[in-house]
């Protein structure tokens, strides 16, 4: 199998992970926070050092304003639902994931204005129609910071900053882009920050998280038992509990502070300029073949680590189809639940393939996957 | 009652979470200052059900704790006959 989905999930993950999730689940019982025990104090304390480590690897210095969610929607749902009452209004981008199109469509059931602001292919974010967007109840601005089907970053340090010039929060969704792109909240206007643990992070499925930054309140999502002030019926105000109800995923968040650590030894910048460089071999094999559309940019270095592109006119899914069946070569195909973005490039009925490699992934296995494309292309002329 | 090591590390600092008292266990480890972590007395519950003793010969780095954002609720000595407020 030649693994080039890591765009869904990172896999496989550094043997640290694996073994920290299996000392978690051998060695440190209990349950955080329940009972006073040494074993539920053991598997605290492991999640206290992911919660560490990730503001190392995020330029935050307060672990107790990192939430712990499933995955980067629950992150998303929690700063939107929690932050946005009706009469309040939102602006977002043109290239959204269903993560934040559609808690955003319920949103405006309730009531939440939101605006989109217009994008073409090439052309993402439309800074004049972002100004023009801003109105006085304008509380929030919610973008990605890289396009899971292009690949394609958004200008987000002036985003954030002019979203602040209008006194409104900015929330950023880095479901494509932690762990391989620098993002310091210390230095960005970035005020919420919303993460999966299982894609650049590289720990388990069923890991995510919310950072917040001072002096915002959130109503939470989920009410519920944190192990703190247990003889009241009000939820506690103080983070993380007040957004942390109901066991946490130790085992799991154990594994994503071993990935986080991976990382931060390994360097960001060098995870990143080696799996660009594979994009850019599958960028450049690609568009040697005749028949092949590429889609975004053409600038690696404007991309997150994904190349996205059809054969012919032969449907995305099916074309994901043969690759796996004829090559072992697995791509994500389809809409990738970001039918705005694919609206914007016009694939809404072909969808794309989308290749995303990750810094495990060898050259060997570019080429090989190349030379599959190449097989069907050619079958399909 | 004092139980555990409470009756050897006379200092006790309780929290709003859980998260602050594993904070406080992190700043200590670095000051090398020996802890543990209890169940918090009844008498003095806050919040947290955790609460940390250190001993009291150190109670100077509870303003460490502070200095590192550690938030708490209370700070104690423990005595045979209760728990009085520290100061300094
Ligand atoms: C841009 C973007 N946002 C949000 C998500 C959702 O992430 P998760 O599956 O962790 O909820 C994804 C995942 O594909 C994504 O690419």
């Amino acid at each position: 199998m030649i693994y080039l989905d890591n765009a869904a999930t990172t896999w496989p993950k550094p043997q640290q992970v694996v073994l920290a999730i299996e000392e978690a689940l051998v060695h440190k019982g209990g349950n955080a926070g329940r009972g006073g025990h040494g074993a539920a104090m053991q598997v605290a304390r492991l999640i206290y050092q992911t919660r560490e480590d990730l503001c190392t690897l995020f330029g935050m210095d307060d672990p107790t304003r990192v939430i712990f969610t499933q995955n980067a929607t629950h992150a998303l749902n929690q700063a939107l639902f929690g932050l946005l009452q009706q009469g309040d209004h939102v602006i977002t981008s043109s290239i959204e994931h269903n993560a934040v199109a559609r808690p955003l469509w319920a949103l405006q059931q309730r009531g939440v204005e939101v605006s989109e602001v217009p994008g073409i292919s090439g052309k993402e974010f439309d800074f004049d129609a972002y100004r023009k967007a801003f109105r006085p109840n304008t509380k929030l601005v919610v973008t990605l910071h890289a396009s899971n089907v292009t690949g394609t970053l958004l200008p987000i340090q002036e985003i954030g900053q002019i979203a602040h010039d209008y006194g409104a929060y900015y929330l950023l969704d880095a479901a494509q882009t932690a762990g391989v792109f620098p993002i310091d909240m210390g230095r960005l206007a970035v005020d919420l920050l919303a993460f999966p643990g299982h894609k650049g992070l590289l720990g388990p499925q069923g890991t995510g998280g919310l950072i917040v930054k001072p002096e915002i309140r959130l109503e939470p999502l989920i009410y519920g038992g944190t192990g703190s002030l247990s003889e009241e019926d009000r939820q506690p105000g103080f983070l993380p509990d007040a957004l942390e109800s109901g066991t946490l995923n130790g085992a799991g968040i154990a594994g994503l502070g071993a990935g986080v650590r991976y990382i931060l030894k390994e360097g960001v910048d060098k995870i990143r300029i080696r799996e660009q460089t594979l994009c850019q071999k599958l960028w450049n094999g690609l568009r040697e073949i005749p028949g092949v559309t590429l889609y975004g940019s053409d600038i690696v270095e404007q991309r997150s680590p994904i190349v996205a592109f059809n054969i012919g006119e032969l449907d995305s899914v099916v074309a994901s189809f043969i690759l796996e069946e004829k090559a072992g070569v697995i791509a994500r195909a389809g809409l990738h639940c970001a039918a705005h973005a694919h609206r914007m490039l016009g694939t809404l009925d072909q969808g794309v393939v989308r290749f995303s490699p990750s810094h495990f992934t060898s050259e060997e296995e570019i080429e090989r996957a190349l030379l599959a494309v190449r097989t069907v292309a050619e079958e399909l002329n | 009652m004092l139980y555990g090591k409470l009756k050897e590390y006379r200092a006790l600092i309780t929290f709003p979470s859980l998260t602050e008292a594993l904070g406080a266990e992190k700043v200590l480890n670095r000051y090398n200052c020996p802890y543990a972590s209890i169940p918090t007395p009844r008498s003095l519950r806050s919040g947290c059900n955790t609460a940390v003793c250190f001993p009291l010969e150190r109670k100077a780095l509870v303003e460490d704790l502070i200095d590192d954002g550690v938030v708490l609720t209370g700070m104690y000595e423990a005595r045979e006959d209760g728990f009085f407020s520290l100061v300094w």
